[in-house]
């Protein structure tokens, strides 16, 4: 039987996991504002299912499992908008990213050195502001195919099946996202 | 020999899936000669491995560096699920 004793009230849900449910939200839909809505529907269908808690696992894992939820629907909801692609606009306007032989134009276009240091970015605010600014400029289907593989580590086969694309088109998706980011993360972030 | 545009595509592959035991090799000689793409495979694992680490210390309530709920979207959800409730 359900075991409300090991749920907290309500109210206190969003002191204890607020934060921790909106950040694992903004990593994944890049938009303080949507991250938000999703935070609170997962409360609001948490409250409405708490007889379905079972006490198996913590309140957090239960609530981060609602989350999860709200995040793959909202993912659906949103990833028809992937078809008109702005990164390719995008990375013309940035001008040729490799001249008619393949190789890298130097100035401006070729990777500078960024020296910084992946152990210290947590502590860096510029870095997650950036990061997200410019994950907001992809259409919102190429960011979520990123979010899946780079960040909850989805193999390419499972994010066709979860956003019903066509196999193969994840790796040209990562790519296009990849030389987005990577570009636009050493123009806003690092200033180079 | 690989242009760099085919090792850009062929380096963010890598990440995804395994490439065959002789593109890999080819790969491999052309990050040893072009600084470039040696510098773009390392920054793609940068990225890789920040949004890793910052998935693993959501909970570091001290680390001002990600977001964190504004008091007016806290305000709300309290008065919903009062409501609700």
């Amino acid at each position: 039987m359900a075991d409300h004793s090991k749920l907290s009230s309500p109210e206190e849900w969003v002191d204890l996991y607020g934060d921790y449910l909106f950040r694992y939200a903004v990593l994944r839909v890049h938009n303080g504002q949507i991250a938000a809505d999703l935070v609170q529907e997962t409360f609001l269908g948490a409250l409405q299912s708490r007889s379905g808690f079972a006490g198996r696992s913590s309140e957090k894992v239960w609530l981060v499992g609602i989350l999860k939820h709200k995040i793959l629907d909202h993912y659906r909801n949103t990833s028809r908008e992937g078809s008109a692609n702005p990164l390719e606009e995008l990375m013309e306007r940035s001008g040729q990213l490799f001249n008619e032989r393949g190789q890298w134009n130097p100035d401006p276009m070729g990777p500078k050195e960024w020296g910084a240091d992946p152990i210290t970015i947590l502590e860096r605010k510029e870095f997650w502001d950036a990061l997200t600014r410019c994950l907001g400029e992809v259409s919102p289907r190429d960011a979520q195919v990123f979010a899946l593989r780079e960040i909850d580590g989805l193999s390419g086969a499972e994010i066709c099946k979860i956003l019903n694309l066509s196999a193969d088109n994840a790796y040209v998706i990562l790519y296009r996202v990849r030389m987005h980011l990577r570009r636009c993360l050493e123009a806003t972030w690092l200033g180079l | 020999m690989l242009s760099c545009e085919e090792v850009t595509r062929l380096v963010s592959e890598s990440l995804d899936r395994p490439l065959p035991l002789r593109v890999r090799l080819s790969v491999q000689i052309h990050l040893f000669l072009c600084q470039w793409c040696d510098r773009f495979r390392r920054q793609l694992l940068f990225i890789r491995q920040a949004l890793r680490r910052g998935a693993a210390h959501l909970e570091d309530h001290d680390l001002p560096a990600l977001p964190s709920l504004s008091p007016d979207a806290r305000e709300r959800m309290k008065r919903s699920l009062a409501q609700d409730e």
